[in-house]
């Protein structure tokens, strides 16, 4: 990862970070294999992947939800651990229901974190409350009605001015739209880039959705069974992604162009707990050759910024169906 | 020129409340042709999903009550139909999977017994080609290893698994409609374009029509030969599916396609702001009868649009759109 | 401060969530339809509010107090003075059962309190923390639930001196754990939920957490289980002065009085049919008010 060319400062780093859970009598998970990440300040980076993949598990141990099982997490060159971590990183919930206490109202749910990291009291809590259901475009006086009473944008609405109340650099954005309809989904995701620009945060943006994620990511990572495959800024990965994987994932994103999928993957994702040797994505791909089950595939940097995990490809040869001969 | 499979007329359902009568859908009607794919597109409160299940009547009696409009389904209409004719539809001429397949199937049954069940059911068949025709059927979705899954229970398969023996079990009995209640949106995305594969290669062989619904405009785009956009319980716009997406006759639809980012959004340079359709989807009591129901949220409004209730236009040869605008 | 970067959803747009109640209103909507629950809640508030001017209002038309002897008319029938008869030591049956029922209903209420508190607390903590600490609570429970509770009130009121804290501690033992099980089991999924989380994410601490957050939400179940104790305390209360174990002579309470009437039961039956039919009526309504509660709180 010491590859990339910043003139941006590093916020996060994330090295060689294992992630695993213990699941009563079958043993072992791991979530996150070995995962290796740099965030930069002031961009939105895009984090794919499908069922097991381990991107939730990721943003959630960035937040200390979790804890690593292996590797490192620096926040600003220090170590994660010593670090104030609420007032740093904040996370956006997926659901807007569940993450939002039922019986407290909008007002206290937004006041929390000023109580709670004493930032804000009596008079100045208010006014600071007011201010910031004003910024993600809530009206103020929804503050003393209950989450129960509000729609699903307004509730994500509350969770997002949650989160901006403890003044964090850092938001680690669990699939923030997945649960509300398109129409409103537009709304949030220009809120959030509004936001940004604003108050110059930094986003990990955690989605399945291929579309809003290339719209807002500045570059995307994608993960499968608990791997990192793909890295790169997100018009490369959208356009030209390397990796098979990539390409069936964007190829099976719908698209009002109405194009037929040209890569369909006939079999299932394989078990997170029992993942296939080697390259994990070799028993759907369908330019797998016998190595691909002998090692697991570095993360080379084929073009300058874009990386992949696959061994039929190389800075020389970087387009899989060539290398393939297909 | 045949005649459709299943034609829907002027369907109002609504759910009994403790505020009165709601109403879920005003008026809803559209024809489904043998073979065709139609797909209904709609956002939370368009009346999509209850219009779906009203088909079979699959909504409990109270608090739902249809109180218009009438269902034929291959001249018969289905609600004007006894308990044990409506029966005799449902799994036989009609077949439906829902979004979530871990709660359509029993948890406590192997697979293969409810497969049976309904093929037992409908064809008449004995246990042993009940069986065979079981195990077929798992195949023809792509199952693998199509004993041991038979075999098995529920919880022991994934989503994408699940759905395909949703699928199986619904297309066993041969129906002549598929009505598919958002089958993909609980999925990945690589599963979810297996599964639409399946049912267009289905289509494609056997000529079953499917009635496809789902709030992802762009999943249509890629496997409905006609859409149907829905809001406010009505329907808004329907049109062949590649007219539709070119050229949308709608402000909502037209709303719709624009808020959803497209490649080309995120061009070198500055991120576009994307196309956003302010407010709320309305309360189908409060809204007044003579207003378009999307006129306060349209950006193409005019003062005609709170004058009277919009007109059902057909704006080119099989294009028809809920507007008082004819371009 | 600058222009908001969206529209705002303003407070007069309508949807589907908007009519949504509140979740008190919410509970009081549906307890209201329930009109068992209503009719019961009606006659426990009848009683409490004759429980409290009763013996007032007693004083004021005839004088009559709970421990005042009337001696020249014992075991009396019912009189415009005496309007339910007198006992066997001249005091006005209708005014006993006024303030007996005051006692009652404040042991009652206090015992169930007290059950409440501390069932809350442990059965919080315990689940909360997990792990080897919850083990060992809940086995503490599991071996205390298995002695006979009864005996050990009796133990209890005969062994120390019987004062009416002791009697109210002694009940209290009467419902605790159930309720220290009911919260941990409410703690032990509310953990997970996903507000919990993200209250931890903006720095809560745990009590904090535990106070502000899994309480609040897990009190639905245990305020219908209160409820429901309540009778029960009282039933152990009335089982414990029937015994002369419980509250004190010349104070009466429901077990009490119906103490005294078993004793002359056979010459003057209505001192123990007036004050039983009372506890009877009073336990019955309360127990549907709590049922209809119960309901309502469980399908928010």
């Amino acid at each position: 990862m010491s590859t990339q060319t910043p003139p941006a400062e590093t916020l996060l780093s994330i090295g060689n970070l294992s992630v695993q859970f213990n699941v009563p009598g079958r043993g072992q998970l791991r979530a996150v294999d070995n995962v290796s990440l740099d965030l930069r300040k002031g961009e939105t980076l895009g984090l794919v992947g499908e069922s097991g993949c381990g991107k939730t598990t990721l943003g959630r141990a960035i937040l200390r939800l979790n804890r690593p099982a292996a590797g490192s997490i620096a926040w600003r060159g220090q170590d994660h651990a010593g670090v104030d971590l609420p007032r740093s990183i904040q996370m956006v919930f997926q659901d807007p229901y569940s993450s939002l206490n039922p019986r407290m109202t909008i007002g206290a749910i937004v006041g929390e974190p000023l109580r709670s990291l004493s930032l804000a009291r009596g008079k100045a809590a208010e006014e600071r409350v007011v201010q910031l259901m004003e910024q993600v475009g809530l009206d103020p006086r929804l503050r003393t009605r209950f989450p129960g009473q509000l729609s699903g944008g307004q509730r994500q609405r509350t969770g997002i001015a949650r989160a901006l109340a403890a003044k964090p650099e850092l938001i680690v954005a669990d699939e923030p739209i997945a649960a509300l309809d398109v129409s409103i989904q537009a709304q949030i995701l220009n809120l959030l880039e509004n936001l940004r620009v604003e108050l110059g945060l930094t986003y990990l943006f955690i989605s399945h959705d291929l579309r809003a994620v290339r719209y807002l990511a500045d570059r995307i990572a994608v993960m499968y069974l608990g791997e990192l495959v793909e890295l790169g800024s997100a018009k490369e990965v959208g356009q030209r992604p390397l990796m098979p994987y990539t390409r069936a994932l964007m190829d099976a994103a719908p698209s009002l162009s109405g194009h037929r999928q040209r890569m369909v993957l006939t079999s299932d994702i394989p078990s997170p707990m029992n993942p296939p040797s080697g390259c994990r994505f070799r028993t759907r791909c369908p330019y797998a050759i016998a190595d691909c089950s002998h090692a697991k595939p570095p993360l080379q940097e084929i073009a300058p910024g874009h990386f992949a995990a696959c061994i039929r490809i190389g800075p020389e040869q970087p387009d899989i169906t060539e290398a393939a001969g297909q | 020129m045949s005649e459709p499979l299943l034609s829907i007329r002027n369907l109002a359902v609504g759910f009994q409340t403790r505020h009165g009568h709601s109403p879920a859908v005003a008026g809803v009607s559209y024809d489904v042709m043998p073979g065709e794919i139609v797909g209904i597109a709609g956002e939370s409160g368009s009346g999509k999903s209850v219009t779906n299940l009203s088909i079979l009547r699959l909504l409990p009696s109270p608090p739902c009550e249809i109180t218009a409009g009438e269902i034929l389904f291959e001249g018969r209409d289905l609600l004007k139909a006894s308990e044990s004719e409506l029966r005799n539809v449902r799994g036989g001429g009609i077949a439906v999977i829902f979004q979530d397949p871990m709660n359509s199937l029993h948890p406590l049954l192997r697979i293969v017994t409810q497969m049976t069940e309904s093929t037992q059911l409908h064809l008449g068949l004995g246990c042993g080609d009940a069986r065979k025709h079981a195990l077929a059927a798992l195949a023809t979705v792509g199952i693998p290893d199509v004993e041991r899954v038979a075999g098995g229970y529920p919880h022991q398969l994934s989503g994408g698994m699940r759905q395909r023996v949703m699928i199986a079990m619904a297309l066993s009995t041969g129906p002549k409609l598929l009505i598919a209640d958002e089958p993909t949106t609980a999925l990945d995305v690589t599963i979810q374009a297996l599964i639409l594969d399946l049912i267009r290669k289905r289509r494609d062989e056997t000529g079953t029509s499917v009635i496809l619904t789902t709030h992802d405009l762009g999943v249509l785009a890629g496997i409905a030969d006609r859409v149907i956009v829905m809001y406010a319980g009505r329907v808004f716009e329907t049109a062949p599916a590649s007219e539709l997406f070119k050229a949308p006759a709608n402000p909502y639809t037209r709303a719709l396609v624009r808020s959803i980012p497209q490649e080309e959004s995120n061009g070198d340079g500055a991120r576009q702001k994307l196309f956003q359709i302010p407010g709320l989807p309305p309360v189908l009591a409060e809204l007044p009868p003579s207003h378009c129901p999307f006129a306060e949220r349209c950006s193409e409004v005019t003062s005609q649009c709170r004058e009277g209730f919009p007109p059902f236009q057909e704006v080119a040869p099989g294009h028809f759109s809920l507007c008082w605008r004819t371009a | 401060m600058s222009a908001p970067a969206v529209e705002p959803a303003g407070i007069g747009l309508t949807g589907p969530a908007q009519l949504a109640l509140s979740p008190r209103q919410d509970v009081w909507d549906r307890l209201r339809r329930n009109r068992l629950a209503i009719g019961g809640g009606l006659v426990v508030v009848l009683v409490v509010l004759l429980a409290i001017v009763g013996p007032a209002l007693m004083a004021m038309y005839s004088g009559a107090t709970y421990d005042g002897q009337d001696l020249e008319h014992r075991l009396a029938d019912p009189t415009t003075a005496h309007p339910l008869g007198t006992d066997i030591l001249g005091r006005d049956l209708l005014t006993r059962m006024f303030y007996g029922s005051r006692i009652s209903l404040a042991v009652g209420l206090l015992a169930t309190l007290i059950s409440v508190l501390v069932g809350v607390i442990y059965g919080a903590i315990s689940g909360y923390a997990g792990g080897h600490l919850d083990e060992i609570m809940m086995r503490l429970v599991d071996i205390l639930y298995s002695l006979p509770t009864i005996m050990l009130i009796i133990v209890l009121m005969a062994l120390f001196e019987r004062t009416f804290f002791l009697l109210l501690v002694a009940l209290a033992m009467v419902g605790w754990l159930d309720i220290a099980r009911i919260v941990r089991g409410q703690v032990l999924s509310l953990k997970h939920e996903q507000y919990v989380e993200a209250a931890r994410t903006i720095g809560v601490s745990s009590w904090g957490i535990i106070f502000r957050h899994i309480i609040p939400n897990a009190m639905g179940p245990v305020i219908a289980y209160a409820l429901l104790t309540v009778p029960s305390v009282i039933l152990a209360e009335a089982f414990l002065s029937f015994l002369g174990l419980g509250v004190q002579p010349p104070t009466p309470s429901w077990g009490v009085l119906a103490g005294d009437g078993a004793q002359v039961m056979a010459v003057h039956p209505i001192m123990l049919i007036a004050p039983a039919l009372l506890m009877t009526v009073s336990l019955v309504s309360l127990n549907f008010f709590a049922e209809g509660l119960r309901e309502a709180l469980d399908r928010s």
